[in-house]
């Protein structure tokens, strides 16, 4: 029977999970059908890993229900949702460190293998032995989880939860920090995992693994962005007796692109600036509601605002020009909640930026205009932001370079879920992955469009812009 | 049953065996006294190691439990006359339950609350027995032995002897939970407990029997005491003592195999003996502190680690 | 016989106690608060630093506070041992080091114990100055002078340190270090050298301390065990690392302590302390000031 037609073996529904006053998961249904490999992706902090902990039992959910064939297990611990079937490997492995490797997968089939309960001893160890083989693992079978190297204890981690004879195999993020060769592995690894009726739900940011050749995932899911709207209404600010705006009214929402187009002078830089909390505004209100709290801008240091989630690339790169590649990066991860995913962050900045990775310890400040722009976003990205202000990042950047940096602004927002709202006065290579835009002359808003064309096709934009060329 | 289980038993046997014989043919009472205490001590750091060792959750509540087993014999004598058996099942039971609560209350805690937490329980229980007059209250209850029955010709020796069946049975258990899925479960939980979770480990329940055997095992080893003391009062029951002992000889012996617990409480009772009747108490509990954090710094894995790493060089250097 | 009198006395008392245990537990919530070290022998330190002013009050005459402030330096470089010991053997290594530190700790404190049995004896000690012995009247109350003294100590021992944590950059670096090390070494800052000067401070605060424990009470080698229950109940209602949070969860233990003392007689004093503890532990394991991490 094709998966399509196929009662859900997993079915999650209107699933939310609170922290205080956090929302992590907001109203999530998703459903799984038996033999899908399927695909969760979104950026850091949307939930994908709190979703997991929650079908796996490790957080308890109020409201909503995780319903496991046909069976609502939303109540119960996770011992027992492994021994129905639901096993998961760890983000970051979590071995039994007294143990070998054999021993940690004994404990999966002595404890969770419940088809094998009538099985004896030697019956067990053969089949632990076959898992390990099958992995690539049989002649590490008695060497001390302890001495694994990273890619063992990926595949161990696989391992044990093979042990537990699972119908639903949840991976979560098992290639961070491995090799592109080391990637390769474990992916053929769970490819052929899947061919053997397991259903399989893959949490990846590692492009490779998801862009791998289209048979591999049946299907995919983009973490909802959460909610996040930002609302700029009437603003003024200035510089003394100098106006750089007037009366500014814009607003963003969730996963858009939306372009603030104009040429120098006109006041892009000083709304960036008010957003990011670095100028203050005269008049007017700047509000961010982010899962489901609304924060007076205004009121906020830069530090807070950092902190919510919005991460600011200013104009002309403004790095520590002494400081190698690395010390910058690490430097925008300077929030707490950056800290904890300092390592990720960092992966996810070299697999974004690859030209980063070999020029690690070179001086920022000698690096070139394109590579510093790359650098410049890359830093901003460690901060776990959710919503990217990118102020004028075509300047003194050749055609070919603006392209390629528009283009991966796009990447950023298509596969990582961020919301962008970019200051530009390119406007053809803008437009390029723009959803919506605002076009602001002399500090105020002359054209606030809803779409892309509606851009093209405005008589003032045909006249700023060389007859709108599109 | 196999080789090793064979092995076991028959030298389970032979221990008691031996016991039995010794209190035919020894008259002095001396040694019955000496020896008692050692193999009370056996028994309360294998029992401790079910929990501390084995699930990683360090108890220091084993005087509260050595303690409720002695007041449950007092209360038993005093109110039915119960016989000792008597008195020893009901220790078990009682201390099966105290397991239990304590396990209910406090094992959803990381470890240090944990410890404390079983502090708490230690001065609350010995307070409350404090203001319990039945008993005795703060100044303690003198205790009549009942004649001693055959083939035993003191009570002293009777109670030396029941106490080396705790210690069969105690090792016993440990014995089996160590090779059983039990302990498997228990070490898994040890390492990482919510990787465990995860992997089909019902860590709550393995948890919750670690605290009741363990809580059985301490009770029933404080029953006889009442009777070998013929006296007893809230401050030597609850003394605080029994928990760094029992804590102490485990570590020192070794927590990953039920052995080391036995080697530790020989050895340091042995040395416990010998310096409270030498020198003093006070050296005796000096040097088991000394011993403890020595052990804890130096040789971790106790008496049985250094053992095993004898061992593994020996083998290495022959392979 | 239950008077609103009796009650009161007890509840001004009680404030003033309070006050005295919060002095004491004040390097706890630092150590086991702040640095998350399960500091059991606390209490022995803060036991063994009252008898060295002991020393120096009954050998040379010199005031009990005075003494407590001359070996504050000692105990510092102490402090910075222990800690020292502590990291190389256990936090260093990881993994088993929770039961191990805890076992470690444990055995610390009973070194300490009998050592101090060895040296002194278990009579119990006491000092002599001017203000024990005296006692305030307001009104138809009778308040020990001595109380007045810890309370006032305690107090700015208190104030003294909230503003080091808050104002200097070492403080914030304290408070910041059990959070996240990464980042502070990307400050510059070296975690365990504050970890470590953190301890010192921890452990010098207890010179003051150890003279206020035994201005307030004769002392003998086996308070330690008492004060276990009492230090840890204050700093884990207080919501780890708090000072002024230590200085309310101290004053509520006080007043607690008194009235039952009070109404139901000194017997059930020291299971007070425990079962409060007990009760924070089940139904607010984050404390009152304390955020949930």
């Amino acid at each position: 029977m094709p998966p399509e037609t196929q009662a859900p073996l997993l079915r999650v529904s209107a699933l939310t999970k609170r922290f205080g006053g956090f929302t992590a998961l907001d109203n999530v249904s998703v459903e799984i059908r038996p033999g899908e490999r399927f695909g969760l992706i979104g950026p850091n902090g949307s939930g994908k890993t709190t979703l997991i902990n929650c079908i796996s039992g490790a957080f308890r959910t109020e409201p909503g229900t995780v319903t496991f064939r046909d069976e609502d297990i939303t109540r119960l611990q996770p011992h027992m949702r492994t021994r129905r079937g639901i096993a998961r490997s760890f983000q970051i492995p979590r071995p039994f460190k007294s143990m070998t490797v054999s021993e940690n997968l004994m404990v999966a089939l002595d404890f969770a293998a419940v088809t094998d309960e009538a099985a004896s001893a030697p019956q067990r160890r053969d089949t632990m032995m076959s898992i390990l083989t099958r992995m690539g693992l049989a002649s590490k079978a008695d060497v001390s989880a302890t001495k694994l190297s990273q890619v063992e204890l990926r595949k161990m981690e696989l391992a044990r939860a093979m042990a537990t004879h699972p119908k639903l195999l949840i991976s979560d993020e098992a290639m961070a920090g491995l090799s592109s060769s080391e990637v390769d592995e474990v992916l053929d690894l769970l490819m052929s995992l899947a061919s053997q009726d397991i259903t399989i739900i893959m949490i990846e940011h590692i492009m490779q693994a998801v862009m791998r050749p289209k048979s591999w995932l049946t299907s995919a899911c983009r973490m909802p962005t959460l909610a996040l709207s930002l609302a700029i209404n009437d603003l003024d600010a200035g510089y003394g007796a100098v106006k750089a705006l007037r009366g500014v009214t814009l607003h963003v929402e969730a996963g858009e692109t939306v372009a603030l187009l104009g040429t120098n002078g006109n006041g892009k830089s000083t709304l960036m600036k008010c957003v990011a909390g670095l100028v203050r505004p005269q008049r007017g209100s700047m509000s961010l509601t982010i899962d489901g709290m609304t924060h007076d801008l205004a009121r906020l240091s830069t530090e807070a605002i950092v902190d919510l989630g919005v991460a600011l690339v200013p104009e002309g790169r403004r790095l520590f020009p002494k400081l190698t590649v690395l010390e910058n990066l690490m430097l925008g991860a300077f929030r707490k909640a950056a800290r904890r995913n300092i390592d990720r962050n960092l992966a996810l900045a070299f697999e974004t930026f690859p030209a980063l990775k070999g020029l690690q310890s070179q001086l920022a400040g000698t690096m070139s205009g394109g590579q510093q722009q790359m650098l410049a976003i890359a830093r901003a990205l460690m901060s776990s932001p959710r919503l990217l202000l990118i102020d004028e990042p075509s300047v003194g950047l050749s055609p070919l370079l603006v392209s390629q940096t528009i283009a991966k602004i796009g990447e950023l927002n298509q596969h990582l879920g961020l919301t962008v709202l970019m200051a530009e006065q390119n406007f053809n290579q803008a437009i390029r992955i723009a959803d919506r835009g605002y076009i602001i002359v002399h500090g105020e808003i002359v054209v606030a469009a809803d779409s892309v064309d509606e851009l093209r096709g405005n008589d003032i934009v045909k006249r700023l812009y060389l007859g709108g060329i599109a | 049953m196999n080789r090793n289980g064979i092995l076991f038993w028959v030298g389970a046997i032979l221990f008691l065996v031996a016991a039995l014989l010794m209190t035919q043919v020894i008259g002095n009472e001396y040694p019955f006294f000496a020896c008692y205490v050692i193999l009370q001590f056996i028994v309360l750091a294998v029992a401790w190691s079910i929990l501390g060792g084995y699930a990683g959750y360090v108890n220091f509540g084993t005087s509260a439990f050595f303690g409720v087993g002695v007041y449950t014999a007092v209360f038993l004598f005093k109110a039915f006359g119960a016989p000792l058996a008597v008195q020893i099942a009901a220790a078990a039971a009682i201390g099966a339950f105290l397991g239990f609560a304590l396990g209910l209350l406090t094992l959803r805690m990381q470890g240090i609350y944990f410890s404390i937490a079983t502090i708490a329980l230690t001065i609350i229980i010995e307070t409350s027995v404090t203001n319990w007059r039945f008993v005795g209250g703060a100044s303690g209850i003198q205790m009549q032995r009942p004649p001693v029955m055959s083939p035993f010709n003191s009570y002293v020796q009777m109670l030396f002897f029941v106490q080396a069946l705790l210690v069969v049975v105690a090792v016993a258990m440990a014995r089996y939970i160590q090779g059983s899925w039990v302990g498997r479960g228990l070490q898994a939980l040890k390492d990482d407990e919510l990787a465990a979770e995860c992997t089909g480990v019902p860590t709550l329940r393995l948890k919750l029997l670690a605290c009741v055997i363990s809580g059985a095992l301490m009770c029933a080893a404080g029953a006889p005491a009442a009777m070998y003391l013929q006296y007893a009062d809230p401050s030597s029951a609850f003394n605080l003592n029994y928990s760094v002992s029992a804590l102490a000889m485990s570590l020192i012996g070794g927590t990953a195999h039920w052995a080391g617990p036995v080697i530790g409480a020989i050895l340091l009772g042995t040395t416990q003996q010998l310096l409270t009747v030498t020198i003093s108490s006070e050296v005796n509990v000096l040097v088991l502190g000394v011993m403890l954090v020595l052990f804890v710094v130096g040789a971790p894995e106790g008496i049985i680690g250094l053992i095993r790493r004898v061992r593994r060089n020996r083998n290495d250097g022959e392979g | 016989m239950f008077s609103f009198d009796l009650l009161r006395d007890a509840v001004v008392i009680g404030v003033l106690l309070g006050c005295f245990y919060a002095a004491v537990s004040l390097g706890l919530s630092i150590s086991f608060g702040l640095l998350d070290v399960p500091h059991l022998a606390h209490p022995a330190f803060l036991v063994g630093a009252s008898y060295g002013v002991f020393l120096l009050n009954d050998r040379y005459d010199i005031d009990p506070l005075l003494a407590g402030l001359l070996i504050t330096p000692l105990l510092f470089v102490f402090g910075i041992a222990a800690y020292r010991l502590y990291y190389e053997t256990f936090e260093k290594r990881g993994s088993d080091a929770g039961v191990r530190g805890i076992a470690f700790f444990f055995g610390i404190a009973f070194i300490i114990e009998v050592l101090i049995i060895l040296q002194f004896g278990v009579d119990q000690r006491s000092v002599t100055a001017s203000y024990i012995g005296k006692a305030w009247r307001i009104g138809d109350m009778r308040i020990p002078f001595r109380l007045v003294v810890a309370f006032v100590v305690a107090v700015g021992l208190t104030t003294l340190l909230t503003l080091y944590l808050s104002r200097t950059f070492m403080g914030r670096a304290i408070r910041a270090v059990a959070q996240d090390q990464e980042a502070l070494r990307l400050m510059g800052a070296n975690p365990v050298r504050i970890k470590q000067w953190a301890f010192g401070i921890a452990t010098a605060v207890l010179g003051i301390a150890g003279a206020l424990l035994i201005i307030v009470a004769p002392v003998d080698a086996t308070l330690d065990r008492t004060y276990i229950g009492r230090t840890f109940c204050i700093v884990v209602m207080a919501g780890l690392g708090s000072m002024t949070g230590t200085l309310v969860a101290a004053i509520i233990l006080g007043v607690a302590e008194t009235i039952v003392l009070t109404l139901f007689g000194a017997s059930w004093a020291p299971a007070i302390s425990f079962a409060m503890l007990l009760g924070v532990l089940a139904v607010r394991p984050q404390g009152l000031f304390g955020r949930r991490s």
